[in-house]
């Protein structure tokens, strides 16, 4: 896929700093729109802090973050939300307390807007965004095959499934940018090719820019436009799959791994 | 384990409301003459004024069990139903509702705050309130409070009383400071002691009532240098108080109210701490054996019975006594009026208001209370503090006016 | 009886149906039943004590229903429940005794003070959480029972406000049928509220910053912020059960609002079931009926106990009744009546 225009998501400059730790040294990553790239590295390279930095959970010492040309450096993680920004998490951290669907429509959060009144009366405002906002959740749940389990609480899922409505609900929230933390980390070979199939899926229909933490090798070099390779909170590598498969210091950043680069 | 559990629980819960509602539903009386009068007791034998309320309610509940004894008042049985409310208004409530459910004729309330607590509805529901020795100064005005009974000198006239009588003893020129617990019923005890000691009272300094160290505010006190510091701690602030006094100022001279004349403040405190302490008391102590205490004590030996260790112990007993002894006036006055019919809430209060120059077997200054003066007796007894024990120096003595007080038409 | 409890199978058509609080006939039957009973049957049928004593219950649970929007749905703690509960019911008597404002003026109000007087606590909880807010919330209770002694604001010495009784055509709050009414039809006000947030978006929302308060910011909840709504209408809430109290007893005055309270809210919730509305309706029955059942209950078993004696046993029944929800059965007492419901909804195909 080729880029157009405006990069959705640019971060320059990056360093992050935990006192006298340094996850992050001078990161600079760009997405192009309706890219996919993947981020890889080994387990402690930074992959997740630069995600975090991006989406506002940590503040980088330096750096910027910019969406689709605007400044939200420095911004608190739901106002970097409100830009189309979405993410699942490494720990899926859904909201246990509840329903496969109330965490679905939680993602929807930011496109209603009943608050303790409306909401404490229920006729009329809460009520019509409830009806209207479960019929927009409902073509969610039919993508990723959740019918059968829509009003499960969440804590009695599997592993896969709960990865799928942690996908789910940052699908909810309708983004622009989307950031997917390890989605297939666990999952079996079924599981994962059907979150290949989601993703790939997305791509087409929704105009979305992904990026992608992975560490299944096969799935991030088939499915990526662009690869960045992170070790020891710097970039070794960044590409196209082949350019990236192929750098000796990739190579040799994997060292014993080189068979599932080469696949 | 969980079904099992649960189907217990539930049984459980059931039966017990069960129960209770069986339980809440009043005794008939025991003999078919009379209807027995129910007198209710809000309890406070725990909580802030716990000392104070096992004292009240072991006095009246002893009086009444010789008096049915000996067949009643007029032959008319008097039922004590306690609750117990540990000094907390919302379990006042429910405990009137549940003295209204027994058809109590009068309840006795403890503690200034669970009095105030019940008075509308007291008021509402035509049950008057008893409560000697506490209460706020408006009280007095039988007509303003038709329901509310204080029946005895208010705090103001403790202190007033107090006041006038150390003057007496020490001169004209003596001056008085005053550490007050900052319940009402505290602050007017030191503003009748202000009012008392006009322009020789030098202060006061006030402590909250959850306070455990009393030390920067005795020595606020202490720093104002009067001779008499007087003060209206209770139970362990009490005790605090009288140490913190006598190490902060072991030359002045000490006072309070009636609630401290205690064996713990004499203990805890020390007596060479204690000695030559001041206090008020609106009855005759145990230890004076009056008539009303040398009665119970042949009742008990001749039925046998232990003496009640807490009639001993707890001095508060004495006021105890002063409350039964009253009480039991008003039933009889109620009984002579209505007969072998039941004696109502209303009943009650017209009696209380009949009493004349009673003097509780000894065990009160006389009293007399009208339908516009339900404090009915502005004179204290006061006791002084002698090798550990408390000896009575004056007998009903009433001091000056005291500011603020509604005009009742007293002597 | 096991015919009402078995709930087969429901299959909802649309989402209107899939929406709805009472959404099987079996339990819009049960809450029409409570409703008949409680506003028709029992003023008509009950004693005055009783209807006392469901008064002090629907004042409890009140006030229970609004700590459990902090505390059970939104996951912070607050030890000063009854400070707010204290703004509320002296707000209210000042504004009518005092100020003059008509009832229906001076209730709103007072909540409303209640609410904003909660922020001033609320706002710590940016920074903090935990341990330290809780502290926070004690300083609450703390401030406010020392207002209540040292400032004058009953306007006499003793620091009461009387609350007049409302009267509107028959219906007298100076009655016990009155008082009951006023006190029920509140507590269905507030429990239709309860229930309606927690099925949009702000009470979601709540939800979602107990559960993953860093996931909730990443779909655009903000946490302070909810956090901030959350206390506003729990010390609302707890506002009006303060208010409540005045008209149900007349008067208030400090003693109503200690220390001792906030930990009995603490205790409803926490045994009636966190984060469920039957819940803090079932404990706050609970915490007000076992008094009663101790003094009343067990001289029919035969076991005679000193007024001193039951306070001390209905302490440590509490503290064992506490422990027991929090380790055998988390949900408390409204996880145990569900477990009953099951027990019965599969019978007798138990297997």
């Amino acid at each position: 896929m080729q880029p157009s225009g405006t990069p959705a998501l640019e971060a320059n400059g990056i360093s992050l700093r935990f006192g006298g730790l340094t996850v992050l040294n001078d990161v600079s990553l760009e997405v192009g729109q309706r890219q996919i790239v993947s981020l890889i590295g080994p387990n402690g390279a930074g992959k997740s802090s630069l995600v975090n930095c991006i989406t506002g959970f940590y503040r980088p010492q330096r750096g910027t973050v910019t969406v689709f040309g605007e400044d939200v450096s420095g911004l608190p993680p739901q106002k970097i939300a409100k830009h189309r920004v979405a993410r699942t998490y490494q720990n899926i951290e859904l909201f246990d307390g509840m329903s496969v669907l109330e965490n679905l429509l939680l993602g929807r959060h930011m496109h209603m807007s009943s608050g303790p009144i409306s909401g404490g009366l229920w006729w009329g405002k809460a009520r019509n965004e409830e009806l209207r906002e479960r019929e927009v959740v409902e073509d969610l749940v039919d993508f990723l095959e959740l019918e059968s389990i829509r009003n499960a609480p969440v804590s009695l899922l599997s592993y896969g499934q709960r990865k799928r409505v942690d996908l789910g609900r940052a699908l909810a929230q309708d983004p622009h940018i989307l950031i997917l933390d390890e989605p297939m980390a666990g999952m079996n070979v079924e599981e994962k090719e059907d979150m290949v199939r989601f993703i790939l899926e997305l791509q087409e229909t929704r105009a979305i820019s992904i990026v992608l933490i992975e560490h299944d090798m096969g799935v991030v070099m088939d499915i990526s436009d662009r690869v960045a390779v992170l070790d020891f909170g710097q970039f070794i590598a960044m590409g196209s799959p082949d350019e990236v498969k192929n750098d000796p210091a990739v190579i040799r950043a994997y060292v014993g791994g080189a068979k599932e680069i080469a696949s | 384990m969980t079904r099992r559990l649960t189907a217990g629980a539930l049984t459980l819960l059931a039966g017990s409301l069960i129960l209770s509602a069986c339980g809440s539903d009043g005794d008939p009386g025991a003999d078919g003459d009379k209807e027995p009068i129910v007198v209710g007791i809000a309890g406070a034998r725990v909580g802030a004024i716990a000392n104070i309320g096992e004292g009240i309610s072991e006095g009246i509940i002893d009086w009444f069990e010789m008096v049915n004894a000996e067949g009643g008042v007029n032959g008319r049985e008097v039922e004590i139903v306690e609750v117990e409310t540990e000094y907390e208004a919302p379990p006042a409530v429910e405990a009137f509702s549940r003295f209204q459910q027994d058809d109590a004729a009068v309840v006795v309330t403890q503690g200034t705050a669970i009095t105030d607590a019940l008075t509308p509805v007291a008021t509402q529901n035509k049950i008057p309130l008893f409560f000697p020795g506490q209460g706020n100064l408006e009280t007095v005005d039988g007509e303003a409070a038709p329901y509310v009974f204080p029946a005895s000198p208010l705090y103001a006239h403790q202190a007033s009383a107090l006041v006038d009588y150390l003057i007496q003893e020490n001169g004209p020129d003596t001056t008085f400071a005053c550490l007050a617990w900052e319940a009402p019923a505290g602050r007017e005890f030191c503003n009748g002691a202000a009012d008392a000691a006009e322009k020789n009272f030098v202060g006061e300094v006030v402590f909250p009532a959850r306070a455990a160290d009393l030390a920067p505010q005795v020595n606020r006190l202490v720093d104002l240098g009067a001779d008499v510091n007087l003060h209206s701690a209770v139970f362990g602030q009490a005790t605090a108080a009288f140490k913190g006094l006598c190490e902060a100022a072991p030359d002045s001279i000490m006072g309070t109210w009636h609630w401290s004349v205690t064996k713990d403040a004499v203990e805890g405190a020390g007596k060479d701490c204690m000695e030559g302490m001041y206090a008020t008391s609106m009855s005759t102590l145990t230890t004076d054996e009056p008539e009303a205490f040398t009665m119970l004590q042949d009742f008990w030996s001749e039925s046998g019975e232990e003496p009640n260790p807490v009639a001993l112990n707890n001095t508060v007993y004495s006021n105890g006594l002063y409350f039964a002894t009253v009480l039991e006036e008003a039933i009889r006055l109620a009984d002579d009026k209505v007969g072998d019919g039941p004696i109502t809430g209303e009943d009650m209060k017209a009696a209380l208001e009949s009493i004349t120059d009673f003097e509780g077997y000894g065990a009160a200054c006389p009293i007399t209370l009208t339908p516009k003066d339900h404090s009915g007796n502005r004179a204290l007894n006061i006791y002084r503090v002698e090798s550990g024990e408390f000896a009575r120096v004056e007998t009903c003595v009433v001091g000056p006016p005291v500011a603020g007080e509604p005009d009742v038409g007293q002597n | 009886m096991p015919l009402i409890a078995m709930e087969t199978g429901r299959f909802d058509e649309n989402h209107r149906q899939q929406v709805r609080v009472y959404d099987t006939p079996h339990r819009r039957f049960w809450i029409l039943t409570l409703l008949v009973v409680g506003f028709v049957i029992v003023p008509f049928a009950a004693n005055q004590y009783w209807l006392t004593v469901l008064g002090l219950i629907g004042v409890a649970a009140v006030g229970g229903l609004g700590l459990n929007v902090l505390v059970g749905y939104t996951g912070q703690i607050s030890l000063g429940h009854a400070a707010f509960a204290a703004v509320g019911a002296y707000s209210c008597g000042i504004m009518t005794t005092r100020l003059g404002l008509p009832v229906w003026l001076a209730i709103p109000a007072a909540l409303l003070c209640a609410g904003l007087f909660s922020l001033i606590f609320g706002v710590v909880s940016l920074r903090v959480k935990g341990m330290y807010l809780a502290i926070a919330t004690l300083a609450a209770q703390y401030l406010v029972e020392w207002a209540l002694h040292a400032w004058n604001l009953a306007g006499n010495d003793y620091g009461l406000i009387t609350f007049e009784p409302i009267e509107i055509g028959a219906f007298n709050t100076a009655t016990p049928v009155g008082r009951y009414l006023l006190i029920m039809a509140c507590l269905a006000l507030v429990v239709l509220y309860v229930e309606n947030l927690t099925r949009t978006r702000t009470g979601r929302a709540m939800i979602a910053v107990r559960d993953q308060d860093m996931a909730a910011a990443g779909i655009g909840v903000s946490p302070f912020k909810y956090k901030l709504i959350a206390f506003f209408i729990s010390s609302s809430i707890a506002g009006l059960s303060g208010v409540l109290y005045g008209f149900s007893a007349g008067i208030v005055s400090a003693e109503a609002f200690t220390l001792t309270l906030s930990i009995q809210y603490l205790a409803i919730i926490l045994v009636g079931g966190l984060g469920t509305v039957p819940g803090a309706v079932l404990g706050a029955a609970f915490i007000t009926m076992l008094p009663i059942v101790l003094r009343d209950g067990l001289p029919i078993i035969g076991i005679e106990l000193a007024a001193n004696m039951q306070v001390h046993l209905l302490s440590v029944l509490f503290g064992i009744a506490i422990l027991a929800f929090l380790f055998l059965e988390s949900k408390g007492l409204y996880g145990l009546f569900r477990n009953i419901k099951d027990y019965f909804r599969q019978w007798p195909f138990s297997y």
